[in-house]
């Protein structure tokens, strides 16, 4: 009786230990079906830009998936869910599985790439170029300085950074080469950008999704830019831009236009003005969606591109001489700018 | 073994200590000995966190626990002192087996107890802990949403029941602790919120939030067996930590269940009359 006393105190906790030691998972269908609605779910309750692109994303499930079938194979399912996933032309909405990754292109793949990697590297930088930062940099032969930074993803340094402007000291002014930038850090865009600023600047807004809903989103939070405390650029700029500036190179555009002495030159920037969030899928393919969209200081959106100040565009003869319009055009503008503040 | 003890020693120093007895028969706080309990442990985990994935996600944790106990009394109760610090680490893989979330966390809690003597050799304690709790959750595939942070403060309800075997050859103690919340705050980041928004921009996010049975629960429990040999007191035992919440719509939950080992140390302290207490004075 005294063995059974202690003895049923211990049966019942184990019990407890045995039954709750089990998380139940709700996410285990990893038929074709599963798969397909568990992405269609995902995009329905966290992606950002449904209503300004005007997207009716229960059609779209209707019309998908009557199209899939559990018979089919992994590949299959693949390709006809990165088609559907197109629908939404976004460049930061991508499918990634084992053997490929989803992704659109958008507008930009049809108009002219308005940038040469070789002409630039070979007429502009040669070989005599200097490189910190992620940043190749050079003093053109007129006396302007050249930047090119091919990636937001490469971190700034502030003493990498103060070195380039020191160089530069003695240039009339100073041309950043962001084209085909697919983006990065959105870090590095306020790094980068406060060097050229005297005073705060707003220049936008940011918001996030509240809910599970279309239109659930938060109060938008101003987005400032705060000078850097110390060596900063105060002659003109000239930003270079295409249709392949995107993401945190988009938003880099949208805060230099706001600043005095820079220009916008080039071509529309791409867009990818919502911050992109992850998830995942039952059979472990990744899906990476806009969650956080931004806007502009007047709270228009930047996910479908900003047009320059000065529209000038390459041609391709001019490329095969081995002449940039684009920098030219850049140059000149900077030796008819008035100078410093 | 000489290090083994010094490092001990070394240890005990650090647990909260009370002023001797002025007076025996005073009214203050008497102290009759403090025990510590140091154990090494791992079993299975299983978690879910919204914020960074929908899948559940199972692995391993490594679990390393000091736990203190003291008993105090004065004229009208006795009362019994817990504090206990933890150091959980492990990693987890997603059911599909394409990533994993390692995660680190860490804990500790005051409690304080009042004593019954149901029947002879058998304590039970109730009562309640203060609970600090926090730690990171990190996925390696994600891009903006790469790791959930976790934090919380709670005051929890807390049980214990304590039973002595006594034999000549080797007495036994068995000891059951249970604990859930009942109210507390904890981190959390709203919906679609990033830590980028909340930390790096001059926002006003809110990201703290009451808890209580409507948003989350926990229960911490463990079951021991310690065994006093000549020399040492041997703690075998189990140790399960479940916690869900649902919280601004993103649901996380962590399930622990472990097995751990260790030992006791009874540190027993001089009274003004410089006698020893015994072990059955003390509380484990």
């Amino acid at each position: 009786m005294r063995i059974t006393r202690i003895l049923q105190p211990i049966l019942l906790i184990g019990a407890l230990i045995f039954s709750s030691s089990c998380l139940k998972d709700e996410y285990t269908d990893t038929t074709p079906k599963g798969v397909f609605r568990a992405l269609w779910k995902t995009m329905d309750e966290h992606y950002c830009f449904f209503e300004l692109k005007s997207l009716d994303w229960d059609s779209i499930y209707q019309v998908y998936d009557s199209r899939v079938d559990n018979r089919m194979d992994s590949e299959t399912l693949f390709y006809l869910m990165a088609d559907m996933l197109s629908q939404l032309r976004d460049g930061h909405v991508n499918l990634s599985a084992a053997h490929d990754i989803s992704r659109y292109w958008f507008a930009g793949i049809n108009q002219p790439a308005n940038y040469s990697g070789e002409v630039v590297a070979r007429y502009y930088l040669g070989v005599d170029y200097r490189s910190a930062a992620g940043m190749a940099y050079k003093i053109l032969d007129d006396n302007v300085g050249y930047i090119r930074y091919s990636s937001f993803e490469n971190g700034i340094g502030a003493g990498n950074l103060s070195q380039v402007l020191s160089h530069f000291s003695l240039c009339q002014g100073i041309i950043i080469d962001v084209r085909s930038n697919g983006g990065g850090s959105l870090v590095n865009a306020d790094i980068l950008a406060s060097r050229f600023t005297e005073q705060p600047v707003h220049y936008g807004y940011m918001m996030y999704k509240t809910g599970k809903g279309h239109h659930d989103f938060s109060t938008p939070t101003a987005l400032t830019l705060h000078p850097y405390s110390g060596l900063r650029w105060k002659k003109p700029v000239v930003v270079l831009t295409n249709r392949g500036c995107y993401s945190a190179t988009n938003s880099f555009v949208n805060i230099m236009r706001q600043l005095p002495l820079v220009t916008i030159m080039g071509d529309k920037t791409g867009g990818g003005g919502g911050m992109p969030f992850s998830s995942e899928l039952p059979n472990g393919w990744s899906i990476r969606f806009s969650a956080s969209p931004m806007t502009d200081a007047n709270l228009h959106s930047i996910e479908q591109g900003l047009e320059p100040d000065i529209r000038v565009t390459t041609d391709s003869l001019s490329l095969l001489k081995g002449i940039d319009t684009i920098i030219e055009s850049a140059r000149r503008h900077l030796h008819l700018t008035p100078g410093s503040l | 073994m000489n290090h083994i003890l010094c490092f001990l020693l070394l240890l005990c120093c650090i647990s909260p200590t009370y002023s001797q007895d002025r007076n025996p028969d005073s009214s203050q706080l008497q102290i009759n000995g403090a025990t510590h309990i140091f154990t090494l442990g791992m079993g299975d985990y299983q978690q879910k966190d919204d914020y960074l994935s929908p899948l559940v996600y199972q692995g391993y944790q490594l679990h390393l626990q000091y736990e203190g106990w003291a008993l105090s009394h004065n004229r009208s109760n006795r009362l019994a002192h817990q504090w206990r610090a933890t150091i959980m680490a492990g990693n987890s893989i997603s059911t599909s087996g394409y990533s994993q979330e390692p995660h680190l966390y860490i804990d500790g809690l005051y409690g304080l107890y009042t004593t019954l003597h149901p029947i002879r050799h058998l304590t039970i304690l109730v009562g309640g802990q203060a609970y600090l709790w926090g730690g990171a959750l990190y996925n390696s595939r994600n891009t903006n949403n790469p790791a959930s942070a976790s934090g919380s403060l709670e005051l929890r309800a807390a049980a214990a029941a304590i039973y002595k075997i006594s034999t000549k050859r080797l007495p036994v103690t068995l000891s059951y602790q249970i604990a859930t919340p009942i109210a507390g705050a904890t981190f959390a980041l709203p919906y679609g919120a990033s830590y980028y928004e909340a930390f790096m921009l001059e926002s006003h996010i809110p990201y703290v939030a009451f808890t209580s049975f409507h948003n989350s629960w926990m229960v911490d429990h463990q079951l021991s067996v310690d065994l006093s040999f000549q020399r040492c007191t041997l703690r075998l035992g189990y140790i399960g930590r479940y916690r869900e919440s649902d919280i601004n719509q993103i649901q996380t939950a962590q399930y622990y269940s472990g097995f751990h080992i260790g030992f006791v140390v009874h540190l027993a302290q001089l009274t003004r009359k410089n006698r020893l207490n015994t072990h059955a004075n003390l509380l484990y």
